[in-house]
């Protein structure tokens, strides 16, 4: 069996209501109740779920962007708090969340962000030629991000997400605002990533991109973790969408 | 240490290839240097542009004025200032004899005459002998402009023709010389406009500065990028603050050049002694670092740029009043040193108008100012660890 690179246990979060929405016995809302999965070395980790089922707040906690109200997230079995820094040195995280800085070019932010992560100049060099290279970007290194398309920006996101070289790296909807050809660009890149050992969790609700891809799922639904295994455990003997669809109806008729 | 100067480097470039933050930053000070010494010219053209041109002035003079001379001095002077101005005015002098003085007096109420000098008989013998005081009274008619302004030329030349006679009765030097090393009236005003103008321009600077540095950042969502890197939250505050203090310093110097240089251009020659200025700057930089701090606060607080500039402008009025209590009302007792931002304006207005250098007061002022900024970094450092503030919607 592989080596368990990262685990969550029983990882929760909450979030405040506002003020206007709050009642009596309801001030916050449940997003992440008591997660727990785990994520094997050299594997393609997918987390499915609805709109609103918490896989960004789950993989916002994983990526150490916020911290869990309870529960605690475990990398090759230290918790990640006690070497915090040690941690996002060897993880790449990529959300629609974070934005690039749209006044500098991805040339700048590529040796900005190696900058931040420690990398030597050398190394950071010849890993930002071989990343531009990689996903095209050597035609528009230099123009500012701002004037970049949606899909020229992913995929700038894409090489600084990977400046560090990371061990595991965490997608969020990695195929969201890409065209069909992009779409392709980074179904392609993932599978390369794999091959080369790295280790991949994404959250998406492409089914076909998982069946293509994934080693394991992990289904969400109203912030808990319905089932997890692998690709084919989890499909049951049919499609991984008529499988989510049954759990989907089980959750709701309890 | 290099994620630090990352940051640094990053921020400083950013503030210095956006043309609009440019502009904001370092505009005030090049439009003060412009505009300071044109309402200066302007200010002082008022007198000569309420002349009027290519007039003749009458003036009428009691002829018994002296036994010796033939025309008072007092006409003399009058008859330069009248060329000096260049605006074809002239002036036409009636001697009158001292039984017709009456008629004088009546011919002034008709408009016959603009002015009328009535000497005491022998007025300058008796004065440049010093063997008594005379008398000179002017007539003139107050609803007449032409007649108004021949009135306020000649109050001016009075002292210039006679007071040295009338005060300086052991030395022939002027009567009027500043012995001491500074300006009482002129320091008075620059107490008040000083600290109003360099407030104002700190302030906007920071204005310009941190909504941007940090609100911005969180509503553009490139923070996040930033927060999941392995550099401490706190080398990303210190690195910002790093930068927009530099910047925010470059400004600020920009500004008070740009004042300090035009001052004298704006007030008729008073300006800041080169002595005050160092004390000035003392002042200047830690309360440039606690506005700077309190707008990095107020922005992270803040979820966008609108809601930090919304919060930060209250602070700018708050600077400018402070800057107009400081001048007017009498802060100077030291327990107001400890009041922050209060401190600054008060601290200023008193180097410059006080006769004893307030040493006391503006330790004070500087350790305060300091200690508070310290305060505001070390909040805003607890703020980034609180993703309440941080990722707030």
């Amino acid at each position: 069996m592989e080596k368990i690179l990262l685990r969550s246990e029983a990882i929760t979060k909450r979030f405040p209501l506002p003020r206007k929405e709050r009642k009596p016995g309801r001030t916050s809302l449940l997003a992440v109740d008591h997660v727990s999965l785990s994520i094997r070395k050299g594997e393609i980790y997918a987390l499915l779920g609805p709109n609103g089922a918490g896989k960004t707040t789950s993989l916002r906690m994983i990526g150490s962007l916020i911290a869990p109200d309870e529960g605690s997230i475990f990398y090759e079995n230290r918790n990640i708090n006690e070497d915090l820094k040690g941690y996002r040195s060897k993880i790449g995280f990529l959300t629609a969340e974070l934005k690039q800085d749209g006044f500098f070019t991805p040339d700048y932010l590529f040796d900005f962000m190696s900058e931040l992560h420690g990398i030597p100049r050398e190394v950071a060099k010849e890993r930002k030629e071989m990343l531009f290279q990689e996903f095209g970007i050597l035609p528009f290194r230099d123009k500012k991000i701002d004037a970049l398309s949606s899909g020229m920006k992913q995929k700038a996101s894409l090489a600084l997400a990977l400046v560090n070289d990371p061990e595991l790296i965490i997608f969020d909807e990695p195929t969201n605002g890409l065209d069909i050809l992009g779409a392709k660009a980074v179904e392609d890149f993932l599978r390369s990533l794999r091959d080369k050992g790295r280790t991949i969790l994404l959250s998406t609700h492409i089914f076909s991109l998982v069946e293509k891809l994934c080693d394991r799922v992990g289904i969400l639904l109203e912030g808990r973790l319905a089932v997890e295994g692998s690709l084919e455990e989890v499909r049951g003997g049919g499609t991984l969408e008529e499988s989510f669809f049954s759990l989907l109806g089980e959750r709701r008729d309890a | 240490m290099r994620a630090f100067l990352a940051i640094f480097r990053k921020e400083l470039r950013r503030y210095l290839t956006d043309p609009r933050m440019l502009i904001a930053l370092f505009l005030p000070g090049i439009l003060i240097l412009i505009i300071y010494p044109l309402m200066g010219t302007a200010l002082q053209s008022l007198d000569i542009s309420g002349s009027p041109e290519g007039e003749t002035f009458s003036i009428a003079y009691m002829e018994d004025f002296s036994e010796d001379s033939e025309e008072p001095v007092l006409l003399t002077l009058f008859e330069s200032a009248l060329k000096e101005q260049g605006k074809g005015n002239s002036a036409s002098y009636f001697p009158i004899p001292r039984e017709d003085r009456e008629e004088a007096m009546g011919k002034v109420a008709e408009g016959e005459y603009d002015l009328f000098l009535d000497y005491s008989p022998s007025f300058e013998d008796v004065l440049f002998d010093r063997s008594a005081v005379p008398s000179l009274a002017l007539y003139y008619d107050g609803a007449s402009e032409k007649a108004t302004y021949a009135h306020a030329l000649m109050l001016e030349l009075v002292p210039l023709a006679y007071d040295g006679y009338l005060l300086n009765q052991d030395a022939d030097g002027p009567i009027d010389g500043n012995l001491g090393k500074g300006d009482y009236q002129g320091n008075q005003i620059l107490s008040f406009l000083f600290p109003l103008v360099t407030i104002s321009l700190l302030m906007s600077s920071v204005c310009s500065l941190t909504p941007e540095a940090i609100a911005g950042e969180k509503e553009r969502g490139t923070l996040a990028a930033l927060l999941i890197t392995p550099v401490p939250r706190g080398t990303i505050v210190w690195g910002k603050m790093a930068a927009a203090g530099t910047v925010s310093l470059v400004s600020g110097a920009t500004s008070f050049l740009g004042t300090f240089l035009s001052l004298p251009f704006l007030m008729g020659g008073m300006s800041l002694s080169a002595e005050l200025a160092l004390p000035v700057l003392l002042i200047i930089f830690p309360a440039l670092f606690l506005f700077l701090g309190l707008g990095f606060l107020l922005s992270t607080l803040a979820r966008s740029v609108k809601e930090a500039n919304s919060w930060i402008g209250p602070f700018l009025s708050l600077g400018i009043l402070a800057s107009v209590f400081g001048a007017f009302l009498d802060l100077s007792s030291l327990p107001f040193a400890f009041v922050p931002i209060l401190n600054v304006a008060t601290c200023m207005a008193l180097v410059i108008r006080s006769e004893v250098f307030p040493w006391a007061y503006l330790a004070i002022t500087v350790v305060v100012d300091l200690f508070a900024t310290a305060l505001l970094v070390f909040l805003t450092d607890r703020l980034f660890r609180s993703e309440k503030a941080l990722f707030r919607r």
